[in-house]
């Protein structure tokens, strides 16, 4: 087990030092930020002045190393845009992706639970009920941009009872968590569909009907055993419920994590880009190592392999 | 998992999930109501990114909700004229100096007097080049301040230097009790007409009505700077009531809001104008008769007819809109004569044999409609024989090419302006060895020093219809025209949009017949 976390852990060093070296590179050839942040006119020495004062006169690889050892250190120099250290701008917004993020994760895993246990129960004539599942199949095949905008279009515009855009009312929240939620909805309620199928097709569920335990109990039991797929998929939606907020935030003006990365990069403010990127790339990164120490807790199994 | 424990977790789930679908059924605030509570909520395109007005440019963020919270010496209404604030009379005392007499009745918000050593404090805080400040450059030529009495001081600048009130006009005084004890970048406390209620970062901005103000009394009482960073996110927000005012939104959705009654939208010239730069240094464009052609090539009312809804009109060939002080209404633009193109082309050199070829770069994603208007300005020098090669590139790159690269290509789309509305700023981006210029024109840079120079006012303006007569003729660029601002507004708010991009609380009211309507 020791050697399993270990290793794991490496793993993810390997993969964020990767990921964020290739942010940095293609950030940084891409132009002269001083360029964008001196107003029209400045001269020569102007630009020099401040370029030297952020920093960028030195070599690619100088600015390499001295971003991998403030960051190690959690030093991020200062936003360009805000003039404040860009892990703080960062950390301001996190509260509220979390809050975005968590709200779109219950609200698709219990959506997912209902819809998959309600297609899977067979009904008294002894046929499944499929029609739940065109609603999945509808969330999959439509981007979910556009489900926020219809979403926006019907409950904002031609109604007008939710908000749509801000984080000011406790109902902002609904349409951005739906739409997010909408994103991991589909593959969630595939894959616990199937799982849960293949498990009331396993000897252990007939045995327990056998034995004479409700219809409810075995299911119970079924759906413990379909959990360990489920989780893996769920580890790998929370990178698609990261990706999502970037686009989703923007949409419905959500002020989290997601949004200040577009803002960041349309404003070319790299030091800000660069934190903000960390802390995602970080977050996926823990979440997945998470998910892969907890199927040892959920498989016997896989803990007594180690 | 035991069978409750399980069965707990779906019930709850589900209840929060019914929780929030009925809890949102709740009708959302709508402008009569914010109507009859003098309330305001306005879009923001982008976050505010500090509340320190001296340390940003932003006219259309930033210093829009500061200019609420803050006051300066003078400042331009929403005439473009400058007008008191908190000096109510200035004049120039000497060729490098100039005294403001200030109001007695100025007070910040927490009742501490605004006073000549207070504005000394500022200015030394802006030249302060340690602290690194973005208004810092603008005040190059400021020299000191000095206290006479307390309610007057001089300000010295180094040499003639007459825009002086009109770069004042953005720069903001601090308290300097108050910014020894508070962080101004996350904070503010002034002497404007509202105060800091709460500040979200990348959220919202709320302000509300100083009771206690000095001034003239304002309407708003209470104003939500909402950011809203997506276009079509700020077109919904107006039409589902949650937006009083937006701005920059696509040219495509100003039909779609013209056909909902209770909305107004506005089209304006901005301050900034749109141009084709063209490199007089290296390439086919150092030739004049081919910077000639290029303008007569180009059919600018069928641009900004089709493609900006005739919301502006095109550029008498000046490098500054109408609005601009030196901008001068006897120059004649360049009409539209593809002939006269052809054979200014021919004579030139160039043929059917012996095609002009030309390079364009547009930046993606920077200005109004950008990459629309350089495909028909593309297609239209196509149509006199001049192959285009376009490329679109990320403004990063763009500005490097521009200015660290020197390799501007022969044509590049950009736009320009400048924050004191006067002609010579701009005409300094034009002048020989500016790093903005591609153009040496010893006539023209001549004509440029001698009228930010001079103080006599008729020398200087006749220094500037010279440079801008100068400037038509030999066409440093392709006219286009002044980019256009969109607006769009409840109708019931009284509130004109301003060219300067200025976004003023302080400006607006609500109409009061509708608000008895609502009642």
């Amino acid at each position: 087990m020791t050697t399993f976390i270990l290793r794991r852990v490496g793993v993810t060093v390997l993969v964020v030092w990767g990921a964020l070296s290739a942010v940095f590179l293609i950030l940084r050839i891409s132009g002269d930020p001083v360029l964008l942040m001196a107003p029209p006119g400045s001269g020569e020495e102007e630009l020099a002045a401040l370029r030297t004062a952020l920093g960028y006169d030195r070599s690619l690889f100088v600015q390499y190393l001295s971003f991998f050892g403030d960051a190690l250190r959690g030093h991020f120099p200062d936003s360009l845009q805000f003039q404040q250290p860009a892990l703080s701008v960062v950390l301001e917004r996190l509260p509220a992706t979390f809050m975005l993020a968590g709200t779109a994760l219950v609200l698709g895993t219990v959506c997912a639970a209902l819809i998959a246990v309600a297609t899977v129960r067979p009904r008294k004539n002894g046929v499944e009920r499929e029609w739940p599942m065109s609603f999945v199949y509808l969330t999959q095949a439509v981007p979910n941009f556009y489900i926020g905008v219809l979403l926006v279009w019907i409950f904002g515009v031609l109604l007008g009872v939710l908000p749509t855009s801000g984080a000011g009312a406790p109902t902002s929240i609904v349409l951005p968590a739906i739409t997010l939620a909408a994103g991991i909805l589909p593959q969630l309620t595939r894959v616990f569909r199937t799982s849960l199928r293949a498990e009331l097709g396993k000897p252990y569920t007939r045995t327990g009907t056998a034995l004479g335990m409700g219809p409810r109990r075995v299911l119970g039991h079924a759906a413990y055993g379909a959990l360990l797929p489920t989780v893996t998929v769920l580890g790998l939606e929370a990178g698609a419920l990261l990706g999502g907020t970037v686009i989703v935030e923007t949409v419905f003006s959500w002020p989290g994590v997601g949004q200040l990365a577009i803002s960041a990069l349309n404003n070319e403010d790299f030091p800000l880009v660069l934190a903000d990127l960390t802390f995602l790339i970080l977050v996926f990164v823990v979440i997945n190592l998470v998910v892969d120490l907890s199927y040892g807790l959920l498989d016997p199994r896989v803990r007594h392999q180690g | 998992m035991t069978e409750l424990s399980r069965r707990s977790v779906l019930i709850g789930g589900a209840f929060v999930l019914v929780a929030a679908l009925t809890s949102g059924c709740v009708s959302t605030q709508q402008p009569a109501d914010r109507a009859r509570a003098d309330q305001v909520v306005i879009a923001l395109a982008s976050a505010v990114t500090t509340l320190d007005p001296m340390n940003t440019n932003t006219t259309r963020t930033d210093l829009s909700v500061l200019s609420s919270i803050y006051s300066s010496l003078v400042e331009r209404g929403p005439d473009l004229r400058l007008r008191p604030s908190v000096a109510s009379t200035w004049e120039q005392v000497a060729p490098d100096r100039w005294r403001f007499h200030l109001n007695s009745a100025a007070r910040f918000s927490d009742g501490t007097p605004l006073d000549a050593s207070v504005v000394a404090w500022n200015v030394a805080r802006l030249q302060d080049t340690s602290k690194g400040l973005r208004q810092t450059s603008n005040f190059s030529q400021l020299a000191g301040a000095e206290v006479v009495d307390p309610l007057t001081v001089d300000l010295s600048t180094k040499g003639p230097w007459p825009a002086l009130p009109d770069a004042l006009s953005s720069l903001y005084l601090l308290s300097p009790d108050w910014v020894a004890s508070h962080n101004p970048v996350t904070a503010a406390m002034g002497s404007g007409p509202y105060e800091l209620v709460s500040y979200a970062p990348g959220a919202s901005v709320e302000l509300r009505a100083r009771p206690d103000y000095w001034g003239d009394a304002v309407s708003i009482r209470e104003v939500t700077f909402q950011t809203v960073p997506s276009s079509t996110s700020r077109v919904s927000g107006l039409l589902s009531g949650e937006l009083d005012v937006i701005s920059d939104f696509e040219p495509s959705d100003i039909d779609r809001l013209r056909t909902d009654r209770s909305l107004e939208v506005n089209q304006i010239d901005t301050t900034r104008m749109a141009m084709m730069n063209l490199n007089s240094i290296t390439g086919p464009m150092t030739d004049v008769r081919v910077r000639r052609a290029v303008n007569y090539a180009v059919d600018k009312k069928a641009i900004t007819d089709n493609l900006l809804k005739g919301s502006v009109s095109p550029s008498p060939g000046q490098l500054v809109t109408p609005l601009y002080s030196g901008y001068d209404d006897k120059i004649v633009g360049y009409p539209y004569d593809p002939d006269l193109a052809r054979s200014l082309l021919s004579e030139a050199g160039y043929g059917p044999t012996n095609p002009l070829r030309v390079d364009l770069s547009v930046p993606t994603g920077t200005y109004v409609a950008g990459e629309l208007v350089v495909q028909a300005v593309a297609q239209q020098l196509e149509q006199v024989g001049i192959e285009v090669n376009t490329r679109s590139l990320t403004y990063s790159v763009f500005m490097q090419n521009y200015l660290k690269e020197r390799a501007m290509p022969d044509l590049q789309y950009m736009t320009l302006a400048w924050p004191t509305l006067a002609a010579d700023g701009v005409f300094r981006l034009f002048t020989a060895g500016n790093s903005y210029s591609y153009w040496n024109d010893p006539q023209f840079t001549d004509a440029v020093n001698l009228a930010s120079s001079s103080n006599d006012d008729s020398v200087r303006q006749e220094a500037l219809a010279e440079a801008a007569q100068r400037a038509r003729d030999e066409a440093p660029v392709l006219f286009l025209f002044a980019q256009p601002g969109f607006y769009a507004q409840t109708a019931a708010l009284e509130w004109k949009a301003r060219p300067d991009d200025w976004l003023r609380p302080a400006d607006m009211s609500w109409s009061r017949s509708v608000e008895e309507g609502a009642k």
